[in-house]
């Protein structure tokens, strides 16, 4: 008797965390749909019952959400594309091959992709000022190039822990029946790695578009991100809470979608990439 | 081909090059250019024409000014709150996650993680609204229970609380993830011959689930430490480390000294100092470890 009583009262404790977590995401999903200003009031309202779609309505016909949506993609784009080309052989490479200097290069990368955040916040003064003598400030590109190279020391950990966890036979076997490095990559290893791969594209997806610090900084107003924009409607003296909510609904939709999905191979990604080395 | 010689090949560097040229040029090298800015007037102004070299005079400014030693003994003291809160609110959560008598696990577990994909900014930008003193919905519920609504955002102290229920808040996915893996790889046979050795339940979590989860949890802690050090994004959106600049810590100071005053030569040598310590608590955290683990 006494065991299902605590039984209940854990599992109430479990679900009272569930919903206080999710609670701020409900909170924004109901400011989406209250009318202009109505937030002002004192009054709580759990739940719309002036409900409207006037937000939403403002967001895919009058506001700029299709132009970010687009910087947003070209910038994911470069840096999927080039942290993805440069970083498997590599990590790859890494996980293999016998080299001086190896070791020392795996505990930097390790270091580094743990203060990342930190570290591009410090190196944006360089970054700035330099970008701007270049004149290559305001360019999706650069922007796209540097968020992957951000993601290097994180990714070429996460893959080398990855490709370490898989046998060595068929590569191996494919080196010695002569394929060459790249044609080993290529019909072997990728196929063979497939889960890793997503978990990898699953974290640069995850964070290029939740990037704001770096993107605020270095892209004037016409290129602005997503991200960007989104913070931009909160700059003002006064927010237009349900138009800023209808937008961060759409913006994070794809990626709570995305993260949603790969959960579980994430969970396993995240603790071998982070937490055993 | 033998299959030693395999592995042991020059080419291994030809393949690294290209992630390393990509990482050196637009990541490592602004880095290193800082400590350049670092040793001249540079400024908003002068930028386009090219600054001048004035040696350590920013690191002498900055060590006789108090600004630096406030930041830091500001950024020090929230870590000194919100590592603790954020190891124990992951490591409870765990434990009442693992526990056998918490039913439909597999449902509640996925969705007390979900708070971990939405993006950070986003987060820290509707909990601004949910601080707001007049309309957000923490002094509505304050309200509605009888007790007087707190000006959160606007009171230096109960903005530090603000951004430790925050930072909490985006941290306790991971902590609980993480901690909560270490607790399923305990084996089960453990506990078993625990319970045989008449142990309740403190007994087993301080003799069994304790020691074989100290590892990991020693890893996050250490990482949401350095985490806490490098915090920006939950006062700068907050209230940009207000009010009137009282909780403005180290990296949310170095910014706006740049971006917003376009000093950027003193911020530079800011960032510099910042980057030494931060050297050197990674370095005694690695220490730590190897300590540990002989």
């Amino acid at each position: 008797m006494k065991t299902i009583f605590l039984s209940w009262v854990l599992t109430g404790l479990a679900l009272l965390i569930v919903i206080a977590g999710l609670f701020p995401l409900y909170w924004i999903v109901v400011a989406a749909l209250r009318p202009y200003g109505t937030l002002y009031t004192t009054k709580i309202m759990l739940f719309p019952i002036d409900a409207t779609l006037d937000a939403f309505r403002w967001l895919l016909f009058e506001s700029k959400f299709f132009i970010w949506l687009k910087n947003s993609l070209i910038v994911y784009m470069v840096t999927l594309f080039t942290c993805m080309m440069t970083v498997v052989p590599a990590s790859y490479t890494l996980s293999r091959f016998k080299f001086s200097g190896k070791n020392s290069l795996l505990s930097s990368y390790f270091v580094l992709s743990q203060i990342m955040t930190g570290m591009s916040v410090m190196g944006l003064i360089a970054l700035y000022t330099l970008l701007l003598k270049l004149q290559l400030i305001n360019s999706l590109i650069v922007l796209g190039l540097i968020y992957a190279a951000s993601l290097v020391p994180y990714i070429s950990w996460y893959l080398k822990t990855y490709f370490d966890s898989l046998p060595k036979d068929f590569d191996e076997a494919a080196l010695v029946d002569g394929a060459s490095f790249f044609q080993n990559l290529r019909y072997v290893v990728i196929p063979m790695a497939k889960p890793g791969i997503v978990v990898a594209i699953t974290l640069i997806t995850v964070i290029a578009w939740s990037e704001w610090t770096l993107a605020s900084i270095l892209l004037g107003s016409e290129n602005f991100t997503l991200a960007v924009g989104l913070v931009s409607l909160q700059a003002r003296w006064e927010t237009p809470w349900n138009r800023f909510a209808a937008m961060s609904i759409l913006y994070a939709i794809p990626i709570i979608t995305v993260f949603v999905l790969a959960q579980r191979y994430l969970k396993a990604g995240l603790t071998l990439g982070g937490i055993k080395g | 081909m033998k299959r030693e010689s395999l592995w042991h090949t020059r080419k291994a560097y030809w393949y690294i090059i290209p992630s390393l040229s990509l990482f050196f040029f637009f990541f490592l090298y602004p880095i290193i250019y800082t400590v350049y800015i670092s040793a001249t007037n540079a400024n908003f102004f002068n930028i386009m024409k090219g600054p001048t070299f004035v040696g350590v005079e920013n690191y002498e400014t900055l060590l006789f000014e108090k600004d630096f030693f406030y930041s830091l003994i500001r950024t020090v003291l929230f870590m000194l709150t919100s590592v603790p809160l954020k190891v124990l609110a992951g490591l409870l959560l765990a434990i009442l996650f693992s526990s056998p008598l918490v039913k439909a696990k597999r449902i509640l577990m996925p969705l007390a993680l979900i708070p971990w994909a939405a993006p950070w900014f986003f987060s820290v930008l509707i909990w601004r609204g949910m601080f707001n003193v007049d309309f957000g919905i923490i002094n509505k519920m304050l309200i509605s229970i009888g007790l007087s609504p707190i000006n959160w955002l606007n009171n230096a102290g109960n903005a530090f609380i603000a951004y430790n229920i925050v930072e909490v808040y985006l941290t306790y996915p991971f902590m609980m993830a993480t901690i909560f893996s270490a607790i399923q790889s305990v084996p089960p046979d453990l506990y078993e011959s625990a319970i045989m050795d008449g142990a309740g339940s403190w007994a087993k979590f301080r003799h069994v689930t304790l020691p074989l989860v100290k590892k990991p949890l020693f890893w996050a802690t250490i990482m949401t430490g350095i985490a806490s050090y490098l915090i920006f994004g939950v006062p700068f959106l907050l209230n940009s480390g207000g009010p009137a600049g009282e909780n403005e810590f180290l990296l949310v100071y170095g910014y706006k000294e740049a971006f917003n005053l376009g000093r950027y030569g003193y911020a530079a040598a800011f960032m510099i100092l910042v980057f030494i310590l931060l050297a050197i608590l990674v370095f005694t955290f690695l220490k730590l470890t190897k300590m540990m683990e002989e």
